[in-house]
């Protein structure tokens, strides 16, 4: 990196906006450009003077009395094409409620943001696309679970169950280590046909067992449960049908086999 | 009123005064108000920021006001710096008053980005929200307001 390129991201990196390979390549060229130290050094004191709150405009006291009442007065101005029921007046009603409506749909993001469990099967979907698309299916390729499972051995804090569903039609092809909400989890793959499946699987947060449930997105279908204290996502492009079929049987396979 | 002081800090920054600040303000919420349907989640901060901003672009209008704010002049900031005091410690001697004027003094859309930046803390894409630019734009404003400011900054307190 020269001086002229440094100059062009150098504010970036005092953001922390750059990418890791770009934060390298300045922090380097600050160890050896005396000149560009010296004018990071001079933005970074600016920007002590700047911090500490002194500079920020709070709002004033009646700022806040003043805005609650010209938007009530707003809302009784568009209100009486509502006055359906004369006995008590809309606009009354309305008025309140229109100040409150905007303190609470702007607070609202919060609170409209999908499910977490929607935003989980949203991550699971690209984890399986992001597979596929980079060419990156498998860490260790292998059909044997007695290989797959102890390459997991030091990559994850927990041992996940491998199990080889071949002779049902779903054979395992392989492992890989994945990340689902910023946490590593094991991926497994097995292949149905021309379907690839990516089963993720994590520990539980806590002991549950539950039924499968199945979601539609962006053309792949998932399934999640949990059993013995593992979190299953399986996503795939092949058919619910089909689907439920490699999870009811990789569930009764992982079940403890207890004999009658 | 959620989000109230960022409203005012960012109208107070670019109207320059209390009393225009406060009317843009107003402006703003009346407007939230009426495009609420319009709101499709994501940031509400971000989104009522861009609310005010239009709102003062829209008083600016209206008032037909000539902008406070000196034109930004390359020959400015291109001043060698290689010798002398140490800048650093020049720099940390400014005082907000003085800080305050350079900061009115920079081009609004100078102003604008530094005080989304450093006074609201938002990241580079936040801000592109809001003044409604590309991210290229904002980086490339963020790092000319800075040399800039820099610049006036120094120049005050050389010639104190």
């Amino acid at each position: 990196m020269n001086c002229e390129e440094a100059q062009e991201v150098i504010h970036a990196y005092l953001d922390g906006e750059l990418d890791p390979v770009h934060n390298l390549a300045v922090e380097q060229h600050l160890q050896e450009c005396t000149a560009c130290a010296r004018s990071f050094q001079g933005q970074q004191s600016l920007r002590k003077v700047m911090a500490g709150g002194s500079l920020y405009f709070e709002a004033p006291k009646g700022l806040e009395q003043r805005v609650r009442s010209a938007v009530r007065q707003a809302g009784k101005a568009e209100s009486p094409r509502w006055s359906w029921p004369r006995a008590w007046s809309w606009p009354r009603v309305l008025a309140p409620l229109a100040a409150a409506a905007v303190a609470l749909l702007i607070a609202m993001p919060l609170i409209l943001r999908t499910s977490t469990e929607d935003q989980l099967s949203q991550e699971i979907v690209s984890a399986h696309v992001r597979s596929l698309m980079a060419n990156h299916l498998t860490d260790v390729a292998s059909t044997d679970q007695h290989t797959v499972k102890p390459w997991f051995n030091g990559k994850l804090s927990f041992s996940p169950p491998v199990i080889d569903l071949a002779v049902q039609g779903f054979p395992l092809i392989g492992g890989r280590l994945d990340f689902v909400e910023n946490h590593p989890v094991a991926a497994l793959i097995y292949q149905h046909r021309l379907h690839f499946i990516n089963l993720f699987i994590w520990p539980s947060a806590h002991v549950s067992h539950t039924a499968e449930e199945s979601r539609s997105q962006q053309g792949y279908n998932s399934i999640h449960w949990s059993q013995g204290g593992m979190e299953y996502w399986a996503v795939s492009d092949m058919n619910q049908h089909d689907l439920r079929d490699f999870a009811r049987l990789l569930r009764n396979e992982s079940a403890p086999h207890s004999s009658p | 009123m959620p989000h109230m002081n960022a409203a005012y800090n960012l109208a107070r920054w670019l109207a320059g005064n209390d009393a225009d600040a406060q009317d843009v303000v107003q402006d703003a919420y009346l407007k939230a108000f009426k495009f609420l349907s319009g709101f499709r989640g994501g940031d509400s901060r971000s989104w009522l920021l861009r609310i005010v901003r239009n709102a003062f672009y829209d008083w600016l209008k209206r008032n037909r006001r000539e902008e406070t704010g000196t034109p930004f002049d390359e020959e400015l900031h291109s001043s060698g710096d290689e010798t002398g005091t140490p800048e650093t410690l020049l720099l940390e001697k400014a005082d907000h008053e003085l800080m305050r004027k350079a900061i009115q003094g920079l081009p609004i859309e100078f102003r604008e980005i530094l005080v989304l930046r450093e006074l609201e803390g938002f990241s580079y894409k936040e801000i592109a929200d809001v003044a409604e630019v590309p991210l290229g734009t904002v980086m490339s404003r963020l790092a000319r307001a800075r040399e800039h400011l820099r610049t006036l900054v120094v120049q005050r307190l050389e010639l104190k």
